[in-house]
């Protein structure tokens, strides 16, 4: 696949074209730099490469989802810290009255923030552990009266309703995230957030956004129907907790070279660089005391292992993790989508310049699906996109 | 939970199933009302999306009948309250969806449909 690098967003240029219209929340992205001095770590174990076998789903059973199940308390202790911004935006910029899916939504950390945005959010993921807790926030599409029923508050505090017990109606469903068990035409948007790098192979990850576009509405006009997918970057800041560096060697500096060389190959077979890893998970006993967080707002929110604490011998499992280089999440969707029948609208800046690639040449012979590439980015060790669908009826002249 | 808004939405996805893959008949099923205030403007934008036979086949097979055969196009707020309850305020916690087409079973528990399914049956 050819990419083209005009349209291939910089880190900072892309988090200023996400969710146009609401951009008051957009923080200036940081960089990824090299880490310069290297603060030995303290004891703590590091991510291991990861070659995946011949059976990619036996690895993520193994890999993936029993270790969610093992760690769903203490990780969703860690997962009701404060949504992460452009997230938060991107749901705030939505039409009122929107219901969307949530893929690989663990504990429905993003229900609230969809709440409070006033839309509606349906949690699939694949862990019974993690789905507990979404389960138990309110279900969305109610008035904002109080419950008859139980005199509950149906507004009221997601806390209160998590105290209360099982009795929410937060919308949860079992699946992966290459369920298909959803009707086409159903979603006016959808989330996967942190999910889609827990795929081991190339085939799987383009599975996954192919069924994350299937069931949303398609539609000839305006609202279109959008999505957001975020990553784990290879690209770690120096700040970064996730210490991919002693495996994966310090950050590669996104120069123009470094991005040139990445975009002309695959995106997926840099022989230099360990893109899979298993990444550590220390699983501190019951009540172990955490150190606080150091401070900073967005690496805290994101920060995916707790502190090392002296404790009694927390257990430490491994996930596994793809990392993903700069260009390979805009490649992975834009291929998924192409490999679908979409065509690929021109991400371009300006609303004038809409222009279709090559596969523009083809001739229109039904209702053709189209993607566009609304922003991609990189924030806080993680690579976003964000983009909408549609479909151009026949009777309509491609633009 | 089930509401009946999430079953109105979720289809059989067994490999080469594709007729009579929607909707999945619910069975042995434990149903639980909680009253809720309607949002006529929820219930408005999400109408287009609605597959009305098989939602009112749903809520008759649960005991509902206040659904009219056809989709109304004026609504009144006598409807709009029965679609609110129908949608909204009948949870299944526990039971049955079969597909009528290949008579796969999705479970389910605590309020939680199980749409997993073997790799093998799964397509592609």
């Amino acid at each position: 696949m050819t990419t083209d690098l005009s349209t291939e967003s910089s880190p900072a240029e892309g988090s200023q074209t996400a969710v146009k219209g609401s951009e008051r929340q957009n923080r200036e992205p940081k960089l990824p730099r090299p880490v310069k001095a290297k603060a030995p770590p303290k004891p703590k174990p590091e991510p291991i490469p990861y070659r995946p076998t011949s059976n990619p789903g036996e690895d993520e059973q193994t890999a993936v989802h029993e270790v969610y199940e093992a760690i769903a308390p203490h990780f969703s202790q860690t997962r009701h810290k404060k949504p992460w911004p452009l997230i938060s935006t991107f749901l705030h910029s939505l039409p009122p009255n929107s219901v969307g899916l949530d893929s690989g939504g663990g504990n429905g950390k993003y229900v609230p923030t969809a709440r409070e945005a006033g839309v509606g959010l349906v949690v699939m993921d694949r862990s019974l552990g993690l789905l507990g807790d979404a389960r138990r926030q309110p279900g969305f599409g109610l008035g904002k009266g109080k419950g008859k029923g139980k005199g509950r508050e149906v507004e009221g505090d997601v806390a209160a309703y998590e105290v209360a017990g099982s009795d929410g109606s937060g919308e949860c469903v079992r699946g992966d995230l290459t369920c298909e068990g959803w009707r086409r035409g159903v979603f006016d948007f959808a989330i996967s957030i942190a999910a889609i790098h827990h795929l081991s192979t190339p085939l799987r990850r383009r599975r996954a956004v192919q069924v994350l576009l299937q069931p949303l509405v398609h539609a000839p006009k305006p609202p279109y129907a959008r999505f957001m997918i975020y990553v784990w970057a290879y690209e770690q800041s120096s700040g970064s907790k996730r210490r991919m560096g002693a495996t994966t060697g310090p950050p590669v500096p996104l120069t123009a070279e470094t991005a040139a060389r990445e975009s002309a190959g695959t995106g997926e077979q840099e022989p230099a660089k360990v893109q899979d890893v298993l990444v550590p998970w220390v699983l501190q006993p019951p009540k172990a005391p955490r150190t606080p967080s150091t401070g900073e707002s967005s690496g805290a929110a994101q920060s995916d292992e707790p502190v090392q604490v002296p404790a009694p011998e927390p257990q430490v499992l491994h996930r596994y993790y793809h990392l993903f280089v700069q260009g390979e999440l805009r490649d992975l969707v834009v291929s998924a989508a192409k490999e679908d029948g979409y065509r690929v609208l021109g991400s371009t800046e300006g609303e004038s310049g809409e222009t279709e690639d090559e596969s523009a040449s083809e001739p229109l012979s039904s209702d053709t699906r189209w993607i566009k590439i609304r922003g991609v980015g990189w924030e806080a060790d993680n690579w976003w996109i964000e983009g909408e669908v549609g479909i151009r009826p026949v009777s309509l002249p491609p633009v | 939970m089930v509401r009946l808004i999430t079953h109105n939405m979720l289809a059989c996805h067994v490999k080469n199933c594709t007729k009579d893959n929607f909707p999945l008949v619910f069975s042995e099923v434990e149903l639980v009302i909680r009253e809720s205030e309607a949002n006529y403007d929820f219930l408005r934008r999400f109408m287009p999306k609605l597959d009305w036979p098989a939602l009112v086949d749903t809520a008759r097979s649960l005991g509902d009948e206040t659904l009219p055969d056809d989709q109304p196009e004026e609504w009144t707020d006598e409807q709009l309250q029965a679609l609110h309850h129908v949608l909204m305020e009948m949870h299944v916690e526990e039971g049955n969806m079969t597909c009528r087409g290949c008579g796969h079973v999705y479970p389910i528990s605590n309020g939680i449909p199980n749409m997993l399914l073997a790799e093998h049956e799964v397509g592609r």
